[in-house]
């Protein structure tokens, strides 16, 4: 082989090498000392390192705080999902329709998604507050809740204002992902349709849904990766309280990392919030194929 | 463009970003004496590099003794520091100069440890008080004990609760350098305007609490408050609040040899939850989310009658805006006395120092009454420093007369952070009535007293 072709071969993975490099040093090498530090009895305040096999990790599940975590990330991973997909799905189709100003607010609509996570916590919580809130004044003068009503004061509220905040915020992402698949949803099929009687319903059901599935799927996914990962917005809105009723897996592992200096300890519960997603990722994407299959044999 | 030319660019490029690369990771080790950790230090402005100079040892030349402090005391204490030691230290010692470096406080104690594994050592160690045990358990700074032996300090000078916490297992390992404890802010306007005198036991607090409380403005919601919680911080129940805790004569857990024992179960705590809870319908309709800031606000407001002050206040800009202008009181007692919370930072001596017997020097100057006050931020935990300025302004007087029954909230052990938030769980879930009293302080009692049996282990 000559100089110049195995250069040639070589030349992908040689423009590759600086990306893998980057990669391999900054999400590679975290996450193979984060598996190493789980299971040695690593706390920062304590000068001896044993290792504990799956010591950390049997802690872990063992904890008191562990199902009680676990149950307030499902409701709050499950609560932001099914909010944004509505709201997304809800404000796409509003904008599907020709009215005035519609530009003006397809550009405000990005307003809150631009926002950083901490400015809208902050903002939520200055807004949902008794004392002087403006959400909690109008809400009260419409009589909708009484002068002593809060939303801080019990877990059920507290989880519901945190994830408002968070769809509030993230929603308009949804809206544009779908927005830019409908537009490109071919006016025939809605024709076509009309001229076979279907009623509007029919069509969005028959036509408008299944033509958004695939991006519908990946918003899915994405929805899923951020709000089960989400630490920001909901520390700064509840700081995981009251009682801690709010705290998810990403507040605890910080508290347990870099409050109690529990680095063993934090690592495994990270690698088990890392092995949830990775379960939930893949059980949802091979249920998908499952779908997609079962669908294209009802067509076929 | 040229095939080859596009080839030849790209590889170039490559060359150059994996070199880039390269030469980030290497610019940022740190040099052999301990520079900085890229991102979370750095070294301050007048400090020379120390790690050749340290070499000297023995040698008669000029020592620079490496220390390490805390970013929040580059522009405060150590600058101070500076101040003093060229005045009144150099004159007599001109081959001894500090050179402080400054980490965040949260990285600091981080950085102490990995920078003592990884052989860097530094000479002078800013200590906060629950880290002593630790350092020493690590082996990382040096026991005092003859040093302070053949020294002339006065230790009955030091408040006792603090001189202890520099100790560890019956040695002294740092020098008490700074500490703080809380008093009681009243606006005595609200106190007159319903003819009530400033409390003097906390029973009096309730009293005056549910006295002033009450809607001013006639929209139907209270807009006048006795006290506020300060629910978001995981501290509260333990130091600010948990002054009555003191003044109960108990605390949320006691040392008793190697032994460490959680006393959510005694009379006294119980007594404290019943008076804490009783309390709660004179705050905010949403106290649970207000920050320190608003509390401030609020009080500086004039709509709150009592806040729990530190010396810390003085400095607030809230309170530099509006002026300080309220009656400072000693903590209205318990049932046993008035009791008040404190803490702070020692400093210790670096085990590997090789310039020991300079490092004392530094300490015994910094020891001095009239250089602690010159050099402290908030209080100096030795009682004659009161006598000199700026502490021997009145308005430091009421925290010199409560530093005398001040104490640390709880034993220093390295646990006390994952205690503090285990008990303050329970509190504001008998606070907010989700549990009754008697089940919370159980729990917390089961939940502390097993932190505490993983340390004896």
């Amino acid at each position: 082989m000559s100089k110049r072709a195995s250069l040639h071969k070589l030349s992908p993975y040689l423009l590759l090498s600086p990306a893998i490099l980057v990669l391999l040093g900054t999400v590679a090498y975290p996450v193979v000392y984060n598996v190493y530090l789980s299971f040695i009895d690593y706390t920062l305040t304590k000068p001896d390192k044993p290792f504990v096999g799956l010591g950390n990790y049997i802690t872990v599940l063992q904890a008191d705080y562990f199902t009680d975590v676990l149950r307030q990330t499902v409701v709050w991973t499950l609560g932001n999902i099914v909010l944004l997909l509505a709201l997304g799905l809800a404000v796409c189709m509003l904008l599907n329709q020709e009215f005035v100003g519609k530009n003006l607010l397809k550009s405000l609509l990005l307003v809150s998604w631009i926002l950083p996570e901490v400015v809208t916590g902050y903002a939520w919580k200055w807004m949902l507050m008794s004392d002087f809130g403006i959400v909690n004044t109008a809400l009260e003068r419409l009589g909708l809740v009484g002068p002593d009503f809060s939303w801080f004061r019990t877990g059920s509220m507290a989880m519901l204002a945190a994830i408002l905040a968070n769809v509030w915020r993230s929603f308009p992402y949804m809206t544009l992902m779908l927005y830019a698949k409908l537009k490109t949803l071919p006016g025939e099929l809605r024709e076509a349709a009309e001229i076979d009687g279907a009623t509007r319903p029919q069509q969005f059901a028959y036509i408008t849904l299944p033509y958004l599935r695939p991006v519908l799927q990946r918003c899915t996914l994405l929805a899923f990766i951020w709000t089960f990962n989400a630490f920001s917005i909901i520390y700064t809105l509840t700081a995981g309280g009251p009682v801690g009723k709010t705290e998810t897996f990403g507040l605890i592992i910080q508290r347990i990392a870099f409050s109690n200096y529990r680095f063993g300890e934090a690592s495994a519960l990270a690698m088990v919030m890392l092995f949830i997603l990775v379960l939930v990722i893949g059980g949802g994407s091979l249920l998908g194929r499952l779908w997609g299959r079962f669908a294209a044999r009802r067509a076929g | 463009m040229h095939p080859l030319f596009k080839r030849v660019l790209t590889t170039l490029l490559a060359t150059v970003m994996i070199f880039g690369l390269t030469s980030c990771t290497s610019g940022g080790a740190p040099s052999e004496a301990g520079s900085a950790t890229e991102g979370t230090s750095e070294v301050s402005e007048a400090a020379p590099a120390a790690s050749q100079e340290s070499s000297d040892a023995g040698t008669g030349a000029a020592v620079t003794l490496k220390g390490i402090a805390t970013t929040d005391w580059q522009e405060t204490v150590v600058k101070n520091i500076y101040a003093a030691m060229e005045s009144d230290f150099t004159p007599d010692n001109p081959d001894i100069t500090v050179s402080f470096e400054h980490v965040p406080f949260a990285e600091l104690d981080k950085k102490i440890i990995t920078s003592h594994v990884g052989g860097v050592y530094y000479d002078i160690i800013q200590t906060n008080h629950p880290s002593v045990g630790v350092f020493a358990d690590s082996g990382i700074i040096e026991p005092l004990d003859s040093y302070f032996e053949s020294s002339d300090i006065d230790l009955a000078q030091y408040n006792e609760s603090f001189l202890e916490s520099a100790s560890y297992k019956g040695t002294r390992y740092a020098l008490p350098f700074e500490t703080d404890c809380r008093v009681l802010a009243v606006n005595e306007e609200l106190l007159k305007a319903e003819g009530l005198e400033l409390p003097k036991t906390k029973e009096d607090m309730l009293a005056i609490a549910e006295k002033v409380t009450k809607d001013t403005d006639g929209d139907g919601k209270n807009d006048q408050y006795g006290i506020v919680y300060h629910f978001t911080n995981v501290w509260f129940p333990t130091y600010d609040l948990g002054q009555w805790i003191l003044g109960n004569g108990t605390s949320i857990f006691k040392e008793d040899g190697d032994k460490y024992t959680a006393c959510f179960d005694t009379p006294e705590m119980k007594d404290f939850m019943d008076w804490a809870i009783q309390m709660i319908p004179y705050q905010p309709t949403d106290f649970i989310s207000y920050d320190g800031t608003q509390i401030t606000s609020l009080f500086a407001d004039g709509k709150v009658a009592m806040y729990v002050a530190g010396p810390w206040v003085f400095a607030d800009p809230i309170f530099v805006d509006k002026g300080w202008s309220y009656t400072t009181i000693i903590n209205p007692t318990g049932s046993v006395k008035s009791g008040s919370s404190m803490g702070g930072w020692h400093w210790g001596m670096g085990s590997m120092s090789e310039h020991k017997d300079e490092v004392w020097r530094v300490f015994d100057f910094l020891s001095r009454p009239e250089i602690s006050a010159r050099t402290v931020a908030s209080l100096p935990p030795r009682f004659d420093a009161y006598d000199h300025a700026p502490y021997n302004d009145e308005k430091f007087g009421i925290f010199k007369q409560q530093l005398e029954t001040a104490s640390l909230p709880a034993p220093a052990i390295p646990e006390l952070t994952e205690i503090a938030e285990l008990w303050n769980k329970q509190f504001q879930a008998a606070m907010l009535g989700e549990k009754s009293i008697d089940d919370a302080l159980a729990t917390a009692q089961t939940d502390v007293q097993a932190v505490l049996d993983k340390r004896g282990e």
